[in-house]
């Protein structure tokens, strides 16, 4: 395909016609300086005449194409003494017109516009996965339930970071978390007693109260206890420090 | 001036660049921006573009997911369960990941048979057709490997399975097993050994092939130049 009939103005004339009428005048304006008094005056002049005109704004210059016709030429010539005229082509050549009236500077916005829009679409979502989640963020908590998940006066368990653990719901707002398994032999997960109150390990009889501490039977140690906070109904467990 | 014209100005500028003073990665872009596509690039040769950026899609959003997964059996899980409800977007680069892939695979597939079916496999491009099919068989492996890692029932399933039919080869098939799984049962070392497999070898190997793909299609030209 050659360049010649790519990217042309539609409103210029095709290939093979005759191209602008002698006296044919392209006058360049410095838009940054016009004031409105001498654009209402070359827009009245411009519109006066019996003749094509067209206009464009590019890189702070205004462009005026005026195309001659018989009736008007000597109107068209007097246009090019405006004094807010920057410089007049006469009988401009079709590539200095082009270049004038060409709409690459705005394809070339558009494009990078798309482009900045389009990466910042994909950046968004990536920078939002990398900021952690803000409990995580805030130091250490890890989501272990639901609060509609758990019955008034129900337990849950839940392994965090590869430890059982019973998310135990004493009232409405009560909430406890301890680590399952039993101190006494490591192989055994304690249960939930909910009509003691207690914590028993079906092993060997290890009894815990809610605090973790050893009621009877032959467990060494008490059960940790970990920090539970509730939000938004979802329960929030502090992750053990070490 | 033409569009091949400018394109080799723009070679000439980025021999001349700073970057491509010193090395040749400018100029070899710049020869890529101005290699010139048959007239005939169409039908469905857009799947090899397809699988390509599928393939950028899935090297991303698996390099994003590897920053909150942990590949041991009593956390592998909860991450994978922390990672959709909650990392914030994350469920979406999970099921990118996960569609993606899928995707990629039918993607690879329907290009191999496309190329079959219009016997583009043919000398000289026998070489393209070969690195094409390890490609084909490396992302298998990606999709046998990375459905363990979640470490849930189906994945478990799953590669018990696929185990099992590796086992059922003849003569080595047992010892192969043995070694994928890294022991006896399927466990610890096996999701450490198929994770270590799906984010660092596989990578490495499907990049290099897919240089080896692109570097020898460059010299042949796409089908289509000679025909």
């Amino acid at each position: 395909m050659s360049d010649t009939t790519r990217g042309r103005d539609p409103s210029l004339p095709a290939d093979g016609t005759s191209w602008l009428a002698d006296g044919s005048l392209l006058l360049v304006i410095t838009a940054d300086e016009l004031s409105d008094a001498d654009f209402d005056r070359l827009q009245l002049a411009a519109s006066s005449l019996s003749a094509e005109v067209k206009w464009a704004r590019r890189a702070g210059r205004l462009a005026l194409l005026v195309e001659s016709t018989p009736a008007s030429s000597e109107a068209i010539a007097a246009l090019a003494d405006d004094p807010a005229v920057e410089y007049v082509l006469r009988n401009p050549s079709r590539e200095e017109v082009r270049r004038i009236f060409s709409r690459r500077e705005l394809l070339t916005v558009a494009l990078w516009g798309t482009g900045v829009m389009a990466a910042a679409c994909i950046a968004a979502p990536i920078a939002m996965f990398l900021r952690a989640p803000a409990h995580e963020r805030a130091g250490g908590e890890v989501l272990v339930a639901r609060a509609e998940s758990i019955p008034v006066g129900g337990a849950q368990s839940k392994v965090v970071d590869g430890e059982d653990y019973l998310i135990i719901r004493r009232t409405e707002d009560e909430y406890h978390a301890l680590t399952a398994t039993c101190t006494h032999s490591e192989v055994c997960l304690v249960e939930w007693d909910e009509k003691r109150g207690e914590l028993v390990c079906p092993c060997h009889r290890g009894i815990f109260d809610l605090h973790g501490n050893v009621i009877s039977g032959p467990p060494p140690r008490p059960l940790e206890r970990r920090e539970v906070s509730v939000r938004d109904g979802r329960v929030y467990m502090r992750r053990s420090q070490r | 001036m033409t569009t091949h014209g400018r394109n080799v100005k723009r070679m000439r500028r980025a021999r001349s660049s700073m970057v491509g003073a010193r090395s040749r990665v400018a100029s070899f872009l710049a020869r890529a921006a101005a290699t010139r596509i048959p007239q005939r690039f169409g039908g469905l040769r857009w799947l090899s573009v397809a699988a390509i950026i599928l393939f950028v899609l899935q090297s991303a959003t698996g390099a994003l997911l590897s920053l909150y997964y942990i590949p041991e059996p009593g956390a592998a899980y909860q991450s994978t369960r922390f990672i959709i409800t909650d990392v914030p977007v994350g469920w979406l680069i999970r099921s990118m990941h996960h569609w993606a892939g899928e995707l990629l695979l039918l993607t690879v597939i329907a290009h191999l048979l496309v190329v079959l079916i219009g016997r583009r496999y043919r000398a000289p491009r026998e070489y393209e057709w070969v690195f094409g099919v390890l490609m084909l068989c490396v992302l298998l492996v990606f999709r046998f490997t990375g459905r363990l890692l979640p470490w849930d029932t189906i994945g478990h399933a799953a590669s018990q399975g696929g185990l099992r039919l590796i086992e059922s080869v003849p003569v080595f098939g047992e010892t192969v097993a043995w070694w994928l799984r890294g022991g006896e049962v399927l466990g610890a070392n096996t999701l450490s050994r198929f994770f270590t497999t799906h984010v660092v070898l596989l990578p490495w190997l499907i990049v290099a092939l897919l240089v080896a793909h692109m570097l020898l299609l460059r010299r042949h030209g796409l089908s289509g130049d000679d025909e």
